[in-house]
């Protein structure tokens, strides 16, 4: 349902929504489970288990919070259908996850092309965290803090830069669709 | 029952608990001390089989109750709940001085007792024996008759550094199958971060499966209660009372406590004092400062990747204005807290913790939150929607 309106999202805004939703669709059936967060300190790659583990304890990662670049690393559980034989149909397991780059609203955040980078480097980032997730199980996600009127209260409330709905879902769906694996 | 440890002549909630408090202290050694808690287990088997607790009103219709009223907490008259212990245990431990715990079939009596001040046991040796002998042999004779200790540590007294392994003990997603595997006293969660620098350690090696835990309940041992009622417990503890949540004020400490029990927060070494989300808001005192600057010692506190007290926090989320009560406290302990690049982290986790909970709530709006758990899975897509979306 959520596809079938993000695809009316790109239509209204004149994007092109074939490559995005194409890329979205194993998220179609991905489940989140998270409550809280728990830091990782360590840069060691998760492993299919670990992010399990995470997953079925209910909790998100953060990575390196101390940084200038925070990242949080929700494990995904992506059910999937495999056939084998005739007329037998399997539900398997994959794990996968959803990287979110926190940054702050400035001068260069609406530039297309820092976007562009920036999810570029989302895109190598998650290969380090978790080499484990099979391509199209992970995800990534900037997220800006701020805005352009609201850059100097950083305080209570997380913008994503302020627009319409429409224009947050295309924004989403088109960082995702550079972020995706 | 409450034992509690610290002096005498000290003041604070709950008072001191004299009549245990002298008789743990007075023990020098380990018999003694096996001696002293079987008189308990034989109480507690003998008030199990007869009806005296029923008769004087006492047996309490919910887990939570039993357990605050045999604190004594709740008591209407403290110093009469003591006159009351004191005389009653002394006459019941004689009544039942013929009981073999032993000969009792397991699981029909649960005793779990609650040490405030547990400090005032690594203080306390026996001669001749190295600092924390008495309290090493405390869980050792409460672990020989399967009484469940749960020790606190209200003064920051003990700091600890969980290992970084067990990051986390409680498995939501399947606790009923793993609660009956699960050693009676639990490793407190890891992932906490490392003790800060200037911070006295821990002075004795604990092995990681026995691992005090510091002023939390023991999760796993109370899992039998099922998981909603394990949450409301939980509620309890997070918010240190026993009201419901929408009767109480969101103060300061409580906003800390909330929040900090979702999104990884580190208090210490600024303004907000984090003592008191050790000593009654279950947060895990990582660390303490070696120079104290006045009459409190400043400590670093924590919380560790607890799903249950997640769900508590998220529970008491859930209200508009509790959450709003609760941010508006949140900004006024940052102007004194972290610095702003932990603020955006903190504001992105409770944002994803934000929109998580509300695709919960809105999966089944036919049956209330307070009979399902915000462990439920959602839709990924409809996460990252709402995500954004909640920004604006």
């Amino acid at each position: 349902m959520l596809l079938a309106h993000l695809l009316a999202s790109f239509r209204a805004s004149g994007l092109e929504p074939l490559e995005h939703c194409q890329q979205l669709a194993p998220f179609a059936s991905a489940c989140l489970s998270f409550t809280h967060f728990t830091t990782k300190e360590d840069a060691r790659p998760l492993s299919q288990y670990e992010i399990r583990r995470c997953y079925m304890k209910a909790a998100a990662l953060i990575l390196e919070p101390t940084s200038d670049a925070p990242q949080l690393f929700l494990p995904v559980r992506h059910q999937v259908s495999s056939h084998s034989g005739h007329h037998h149909q399997h539900q398997q397991q994959h794990y996968g996850g959803i990287l979110v780059h926190i940054r702050n609203y400035g001068p260069r955040t609406s530039s297309k092309c820092d976007e562009q980078q920036q999810a570029d480097r989302l895109l190598g980032r998650l290969h380090d965290v978790a080499p484990s997730i099979a391509p199209t199980f992970g995800a990534g996600l900037l997220y800006t803090l701020g805005g352009r009127s609201a850059s100097s209260r950083l305080v209570l409330v997380a913008y994503v830069a302020p627009c319409s709905v429409l224009e947050a879902l295309a924004k989403l769906t088109n960082v995702l669709s550079l972020s995706t694996l | 029952m409450l034992w509690c440890l610290r002096p005498a002549d000290a003041a604070g909630h709950p008072p001191r608990s004299e009549y245990f408090a002298d008789r743990l202290q007075q023990c020098r050694s380990e018999p003694q001390l096996r001696a002293l808690f079987l008189s308990v287990v034989q109480v507690a088997l003998y008030l199990r089989r007869t009806t005296a607790l029923r008769e004087a009103n006492l047996i309490p219709k919910s887990p939570t109750q039993r357990f605050w009223e045999l604190s004594g907490l709740e008591a209407p008259n403290w110093e009469a709940h003591q006159v009351l212990v004191r005389s009653r245990f002394d006459e019941l431990s004689r009544a039942a001085a013929d009981i073999d715990p032993r000969a009792t079939p397991e699981g029909t009596v649960k005793i779990f007792l609650c040490v405030d001040q547990a400090a005032e046991l690594v203080v306390h040796s026996p001669r001749a024996r190295p600092p924390g002998e008495l309290l090493n042999m405390v869980r050792r004779a409460a672990r020989s008759l399967g009484i469940t200790l749960v020790l606190s540590d209200t003064r920051c007294s003990i700091a600890t550094s969980p290992s970084d392994q067990l990051w986390n003990t409680f498995p939501v997603r399947d606790f009923h199958r793993d609660a009956a595997e699960t050693p009676p006293l639990q490793v407190a969660p890891a992932c906490t971060p490392p003790v800060p620098y200037g911070v006295r350690a821990l002075p004795l090696e604990f092995d990681a499966e026995h691992l005090l835990i510091l002023g939390r309940p023991l999760w796993l041992t109370e899992a039998e209660w099922g998981p909603l009622s394990l949450r409301r417990f939980a509620v309890a503890k997070l918010l240190d009372s026993v009201h419901a949540p929408k009767t109480l004020e969101i103060d300061p400490v409580r906003a800390a406590a909330i929040v900090s029990a979702r999104c990884s927060l580190i208090f210490g070494g600024t303004g907000f004092d984090p003592s008191p989300l050790v000593a009654s808001h279950m947060a895990t005192c990582t660390g303490r400062v070696e120079e104290q600057i006045g009459p409190q010692p400043q400590v670093f506190a924590c919380y560790g990747p607890e799903p249950v007290l997640a769900e508590a926090s998220a529970l008491v989320l859930g209200s508009r204005k509790r959450l709003l009560a609760t941010f508006t406290h949140l900004s006024l302990l940052w102007k004194q807290g972290p610095e702003r690049v932990l603020q955006g982290v903190v504001i992105a986790q409770l944002a994803a913790c934000l929109a998580k909970d509300s695709l919960v709530r809105l999966s089944d709006r036919t049956t209330s939150m307070s009979r399902r758990l915000y462990t439920a899975e959602v839709p990924a897509l409809d996460f990252l929607s709402t995500f954004c979306e909640l920004g604006r």
